[in-house]
């Protein structure tokens, strides 16, 4: 840090562009790409997968893979173009100067080295003398708010929980106190209270060690608690920047405005009041030759001029830039989808009623916990959502209720009033297709090797059986249901983009004319403006064949939207149930009260800490379960005696010893 | 963003553009052409005639490039007709170990659990003997024939294929298609042969290019140790083991030629391996 003068940005890029080579050609992954970020400042990089906010990171870093290269610009760390330092000056600018925490914290630590000798490999680095280095070890992650560092020093990565490992890499990234942090996704794969926490360490940092930050995620409301500027990619392009304030409020680029109005808010209305916005179309191919504005093929405001002329980066009001030909327009973007929301009817009929359900499982012979005493019933045509941090036993519930796994003796599962057999294999095939499910992840969920018509085919030969003409019929029917045309009846996977995957995987639940299809998290994998497309299919759906929905998500906003009753979970028991707008409004469980507090749109002084982890399965807390991270524990009673599920108001139920008029004294003060 | 993954097109350009490919293929393809054709273009008759005695151990000269050999056979005839004895057996021996390693791999990682257990470790154990001293022993047995020596080399590869094909489908059977399969009570067969096989195939192929690399030096060996291979059929292996007794007496040369095919065979073989492999992981 001593041959730099602080008067230069620290980071300056400068009309960069990237190529990546397929076979023989290089193709363009980003291009003319200019932005500053101050000293001090946080930077946000937003924009969907594919845009080349990642390859910009690593050719910050100068980690591009080898099929990738600069084609023209700069990249200036503290005054220094990056792209002309020779190998030595570049290692001392990675050890002194430049640091990077990456998505997945599990990945980026070495597996077989003890976490604390793997910080202090960055000490050695930089040169700290090896009598120093345990010390500054534990202040380092001491500085990550780890409670006991020389335990944690102790550990393997394996050991460690995922937003400790996040914690034990940003320490290892600030060690050096560099000039600038570029954080890449790194929150995505936690639980919404540990991404809380873990921003709110990022936050915390920034102002002690005055460290400027460039973050780049996907996610819109962490970009704008993180961020004082933010730029939009779209496409390798660089589609406006500007202060996150004035980007939010006031954007001047339709692609923006059509990015916020995918995401469900707070304020967005029910979905049986609207339908969520999406931006039509997709992104073009890495590489497209295409003249005039990258985004016009999926702009609604676009004019002759914009598919012949690609816009400039023209100053706006309120010091931003906007890749526009019309910027003061933007925001009266016409909607691309209806607002009328598909009419539905409800019923009270119960469709699937769980009592008694526990689940047992044997580790190394040991009993682990995994579901306690579940009780929950899911009417006919309602979606039920499922929330609670991950280990909470949500997808356990899951594959108990399709038969993947048995429950211990005791349970009950009942469907339409019918027992139902504990395992797949003794159900009859009238209830297998009853019960299907949509996965997280289309690609993990789709065989690569199958067509479309193979993936949706078989299911519908298996649950619909039928001649082949038929077996054909309904399985086009079912494509056309899930809005996609012919042209893809001979489609592999990855001809496809997330979103239609993810249709196609609908469809396939959808085989064998379902009463319940288990959504687990099936928007989590994908982009924002294409989770909005996929969450109105599903409403519609739902209103046109009356099936139920168990909703797996720990995206409250996306939950608020959809669901009509909410149940929380926390270590395999149900914590708290009701009808979403009594659960969303409260007065909470403390459980639910702390999940909704960590939402990033919320201010750090409203958060409600929870200290610790979630407890083992297999050696549950005596007494309530929440009692050892509950904020609001009343005493010994919280130890000793586990609360029942009890009905407090008709329909809302929740398991706590507090009385619901002390809970809303002390939320609604 | 990430890099796209490479779809057939893309693998087959990987490795059209690969030089260690193209000259690993080219010298392949030169002893498949000699083992199919070496009958017609060798100079001389490999298998030698009556006449021949009298012309033994001959330096290479203009009418034997190569020298002859102690029965006065010409060396560069056996050296051209070799090829086929060997380029057949291993080829053979690699498809039978493969068939066999396939479906027993595929078995074992889609069974999982206890069967897992019980047969992962039976495969160790035939892993744990060595290849050589294995077959050497089985052919004591069956006695030296070209179809033992097919079967087996054939049978012991089936652990070392099965073990890689068993973790490829272990990783194949986390994925949701086959949680999805299951949801729809399809049967196993079906999971196995038209879900879960045509994932894991790049890794079969890979696994076979290596195998057939193996599976040459090891005909080999054992044929100039003296098994498997009916003593009047030209093979490299036994050349060398007839004649290396000569090596002393300053007769290098029917023992030098069979050696180079062998090396030239062999390093062609895990050339294009290596480019096979590089191109399909």
């Amino acid at each position: 840090m001593t041959t730099m003068t602080t008067t230069k940005p620290a980071l300056e890029v400068k009309d960069l562009a990237l190529e990546y080579r397929i076979g023989p050609d290089w193709k363009s992954a980003v291009r003319d790409i200019n932005f500053t970020v101050e000293r001090g400042q946080s930077f946000g990089l937003v924009g969907e997968s594919g845009c080349g906010k990642s390859t910009i990171a690593m050719a910050i870093m100068h980690y591009l893979p080898r099929n990738g290269r600069i084609s023209a610009g700069s990249i200036r760390v503290g005054g220094r173009d990056a792209t002309e330092l020779n190998s030595r000056e570049l290692r001392n600018l990675r050890v002194n100067e430049l640091s990077m925490v990456y998505q997945n914290p599990a990945t980026s630590l070495n597996p077989s080295i003890r976490i604390g000798r793997q910080v202090e490999d960055v000490f050695e680095l930089m040169g700290v003398p090896a009598a120093e280095r345990g010390r500054r070890v534990q202040e380092v992650l001491d500085k990550v708010q780890i409670a006991d560092p020389s335990r944690v020093a102790r550990r393997y990565p394996h050991q460690l929980s995922g937003g400790m490992l996040q914690r034990v890499v940003i320490a290892m990234a600030i060690a050096s106190r560099p000039a600038l942090l570029i954080l890449d996704e790194p929150t995505t794969g936690l639980d919404a209270t540990v991404e809380a926490e873990v921003l709110d360490l990022v936050a915390d940092l920034r102002e002690e060690i005055g460290t400027s930050v460039l973050f780049i995620s996907h996610n819109l409301a962490v970009i704008r608690k993180m961020c004082d500027r933010v730029a939009v990619l779209y496409a390798g392009r660089l589609m406006a920047e500007g202060p996150t304030e004035e980007m939010f409020t006031n954007p001047t680029h339709p692609y923006t405005v059509g990015l916020l109005r995918s995401l469900p808010s707070a304020e967005t209305g029910r979905r049986d009041e609207t339908t969520l916005d999406t931006i039509p179309g997709f992104l073009p191919a890495l590489g497209a030759d295409i003249t005039g504005c990258v985004y016009a093929e999926r702009c609604g405001n676009v004019e002759d001029i914009c598919r012949q002329v690609e816009p400039e980066l023209i100053p706006v009001p309120g010091d931003a830039v906007s890749r526009c030909h019309f910027p003061d327009r933007a925001q009266d973007l016409p909607r691309n989808v209806p607002e009328v929301a598909a009419r539905r009817e409800r019923s009270q009929e119960t469709l699937l009623a769980i009592s008694n359900t526990s689940k047992t499982f044997v580790q190394e012979g040991l009993p682990v916990y995994a579901l306690h005493d579940i009780d929950l019933e899911i009417r006919v045509g309602e979606t039920v959502a499922l929330v609670g941090e991950s280990g909470s036993g949500k997808s356990t519930l899951a594959k108990v209720l399709l038969g993947i796994h048995a429950p211990d003796d005791g349970a009950v599962i009942t469907l339409s009033g019918k027992g139902l057999a504990a395992k797949v294999e003794k159900r009859t095939q009238g209830e297998i297709g009853a019960i299907q499910m949509v996965f997280q992840n289309p690609d993990s969920a789709l065989n690569r090797r199958h067509s479309v018509r193979r993936i949706i085919g078989r299911a519908v030969r298996l649950l619909r059986p039928g001649g082949k003409k038929q077996i054909d019929d309904r399985t086009k029917n079912l494509l056309s249901e899930v809005r996609m045309g012919a042209q893809h009846y001979l489609s592999k996977p990855r001809q496809l983009s997330g979103g239609l995957k993810q249709r196609v995987a609908i469809a396939r639940a959808f085989a064998g004319t379902p009463a319940l299809v288990i959504c687990d998290e099936p928007t989590s994998a994908l982009d924002v403006s294409v989770q909005a497309a996929i969450i109105n299919l599903l409403a519609e759906l739902q209103a046109e064949e009356n099936v139920s929905y168990l909703f797996i998500s720990h995206d409250l906003n996306v939950v608020r939207y959809i669901a009509d009753r909410v149940a929380v979970m926390y270590l395999g028991r149900l914590m708290e149930v009701g009808p979403a707008v009594r659960v969303f409004d409260g007065p909470h469980h403390p459980y639910t009260e702390a999940l909704l507090s960590a939402s990033p749109e919320l201010e750090e002084d409203t958060r409600i800490r929870l200290e610790g982890e979630i407890p083992a399965a297999s050696n549950p807390p005596s007494g309530c379960v929440f009692q050892t991270r509950c904020p609001r524990k009343i005493g010994e009673i919280c130890e000793t005696v586990e609360p029942p599920l009890e009905e407090a108001e008709p329909g809302w139920f929740k398991r706590c010893h507090i009385p619901v008029e002390e809970l809303r004294a002390l939320q609604h003060p | 963003m990430t890099v796209p993954i490479a779809s057939r097109s893309q693998r087959w350009r990987v490795l059209r553009g690969s030089a260690t490919f193209w000259v690993g293929a080219t010298i392949v393809v030169i002893w498949v052409v000699f083992a199919i054709f070496g009958d017609f273009i060798t100079p001389f008759d490999p298998l030698g005639t009556p006449a021949d005695v009298l012309n033994r151990l001959e330096q290479p000269s203009g009418d034997h490039p190569l020298g002859t050999d102690e029965l006065g056979r010409d060396v560069l005839s056996r050296v051209l007709a070799g090829a086929r004895q060997v380029m057949t057996v291993a080829l053979a021996a690699t498809v039978l170990g493969t068939i066999f390693g396939t479906a027993l791999g595929l078995l074992v990682g889609y069974a999982g659990g206890i069967v897992d257990d019980i047969l992962s470790r039976i495969l160790d154990a035939f892993l744990s003997i060595p290849l050589v001293i294995t077959g050497m022993l089985a052919l004591t047995a069956l006695g030296p024939n070209t179809f033992g020596v097919i079967v087996v080399i054939g049978l012991v590869f089936t652990p070392i294929i099965a073990k890689t094909v068993r973790a490829a489908v272990l990783s194949e059977r986390q994925l949701d298609y086959v949680t999805a399969a299951q949801l729809r009570r399809d049967n196993s067969l079906y999971v196995l042969f038209v879900e879960i096989l045509p994932n894991v195939a790049n890794v079969i192929i890979v696994e076979f290019t290596v195998r057939l690399g193996y599976a040459i030096f090891t005909v080999l060996a054992l044929s100039f140790l003296g098994f498997g291979v009916e003593p009047s059929i030209p093979d490299w292996g036994l050349m060398i083991a007839q004649h290396y007794g000569f090596l002393t007496g300053g007769f290098w040369w029917p023992v030098l030629f069979p050696a180079v095919a062998i090396a030239s065979l062999v390093v062609a073989v895990n050339l294009v391996a290596d480019s096979v492999s590089q191109a399909f992981e």
